[in-house]
């Protein structure tokens, strides 16, 4: 389910964290899914066991996962994570379009640049098979209306066996 | 789990391979001791090991001196980068010898672990390859189960594909076990993805020690550019210490020690037209660490 790579720049419980919620907001993992435990993930994938610990301990702490005690831990709301993942496209966004704005390209040049990309997108998703629809659907996101769903739990207890 | 504080550790009257070293290494932790050759951490994973005994200082395990200590060199087991066994001993043979002496050995492990690195059972370890070597050694003291497993360059002399084995091997008893582990090597990178610790040793002193998160090493790389260019005195009177000041063209470069909000508020000061914080390799901060220490890379005469 998850693949750690060794010589990306991008820290291991990074690279966990964000599939975990590229996963989840594409449906791939599903609400109440139970999440592999840190001991074999940890094994697995040959990764230090305090990574996974720590990975799990953001995905906890951002309400995306929540553990039972002695039962291990779950995927919570998908809108949890699809919000999330909003949220990490816009700040990814941003990244690129205040680069751009440094050095020296206007708003208007910055938004037809921007078009172009999500026609390009759009085009290459499309060719490889991809339903047009899966773009429309995603539209309500981000929006104030979705509550999250809150998550009780009375400990915050590790993933266990 | 393992503490020592000013550990010294001289040999004959030049040589002091380690000086004042003071450091922590905790319960379920890989820490990783890097350092440029000589810099002393075969020394002091010899002391941890109890096979020298401090010249001063202290060094303990669950804050019980370890030099002497019969019953904790049941726990702590140093794989060598020079590993050695009985003179014509076959691995099988070794797995005897090793299973006496090591109460908690295990056979069970000990099959597992033959099947994982295929070595030839009765065949003289002697004749073998110092790949294949190092890999019996360490087959021997896995089954041996220490709760605190020291590998001096162990990985170095794996292929690939073995490295991944051990990586794997070494988390699952981490995590089933509550082992902990300390890896001295020279493979940064690799280090780098697998240890929660990193300290580095330069001449028999502790230089640096951290928690692993990329995000914050404590050493920060940062790409500047300013209409009035500061010079190193200029940074050192904002109380920076600086690793690293190279001029490239506009843009200077600076590696620079301390707290990441701290050195943008001082350097935002000075009005600086760029700002941007890079992330650094383990590679990186060694190198430029060391180079405060003049051990640098030289720029060769073509």
């Amino acid at each position: 389910m998850f693949h750690i790579d060794q010589h990306s720049r991008v820290p291991i419980y990074e690279q966990l964290f964000r599939q975990v919620l590229s996963l989840a907001a594409s449906g791939l993992l599903e609400e109440n899914q139970q999440m592999p435990s840190v001991r074999q993930l940890a094994s697995d994938l040959g990764i230090n066991p305090n990574t996974v610990q720590k990975a799990y301990r953001e995905l906890e702490r951002e309400g995306l996962i929540y553990s039972v005690p002695g039962r291990g831990s779950f995927l919570t709301s998908t809108d949890i994570h699809e919000r999330h993942f909003a949220q990490e496209l816009q700040e990814k966004l941003q990244e690129a379009i205040e680069l751009a704005l440094k050095s020296g390209f206007s708003e208007d040049d910055i938004r037809k640049i921007f078009e172009r990309a999500l026609d390009k997108a759009a085009e290459e998703l499309a060719a490889q098979g991809f339903p047009a629809s899966l773009t429309d659907e995603r539209g309500t996101h981000g929006s104030a209306e979705t509550e999250a769903k809150s998550t009780n739990t009375d400990s915050a207890v590790l993933p266990e066996e | 789990m393992i503490r020592s504080e000013n550990l010294t550790k001289t040999f004959g009257r030049e040589a002091t391979a380690l000086k004042n070293l003071t450091c922590e290494i905790g319960e379920e932790s890989i820490y990783g001791l890097i350092g440029s050759n000589g810099a002393g951490k075969s020394t002091f994973l010899r002391l941890i090991a109890g096979i020298y005994k401090p010249d001063s200082g202290h060094l303990y395990y669950d804050e019980k001196e370890i030099y002497g200590n019969e019953k904790l060199r049941q726990k702590i087991i140093l794989v060598p980068d020079q590993p050695c066994f009985l003179p014509g001993e076959s691995l099988s043979g070794m797995a005897d010898f090793f299973s006496r002496i090591y109460e908690h050995f295990s056979q069970e492990f000990f099959q597992e672990l033959c099947q994982i690195f295929p070595i030839d059972l009765h065949k003289r370890l002697d004749k073998m390859s110092k790949g294949m070597q190092r890999q019996a050694y360490l087959i021997l003291a896995l089954s041996s189960k220490p709760r605190l497993l020291l590998l001096d360059e162990a990985f170095d002399g794996l292929d690939p594909v073995m490295r991944e084995n051990l990586r794997r091997l070494i988390a699952r008893e981490v995590v089933t076990d509550g082992m902990s582990c300390v890896i001295a090597s020279h493979n940064l990178r690799e280090l780098e993805g697998f240890c929660d610790h990193i300290a580095l040793l330069h001449e028999g002193k502790l230089v640096y020690e951290h928690e692993l998160e990329s995000m914050d090493l404590g050493v920060f790389k940062l790409q500047t550019a300013f209409k009035q260019l500061p010079s190193r005195e200029d940074l050192a009177t904002l109380g920076l210490e600086l690793l690293h000041y190279e001029r490239r063209g506009s843009i200077l470069e600076l590696v620079i020690r301390g707290d990441k909000e701290e050195i943008q508020k001082k350097l935002a000061a000075d009005k600086p037209l760029i700002l941007d914080m890079l992330p650094l390799t383990l590679e990186e901060l060694f190198i430029y660490v060391l180079e405060g220490k003049d051990y640098v890379v030289k720029s060769l005469i073509s």
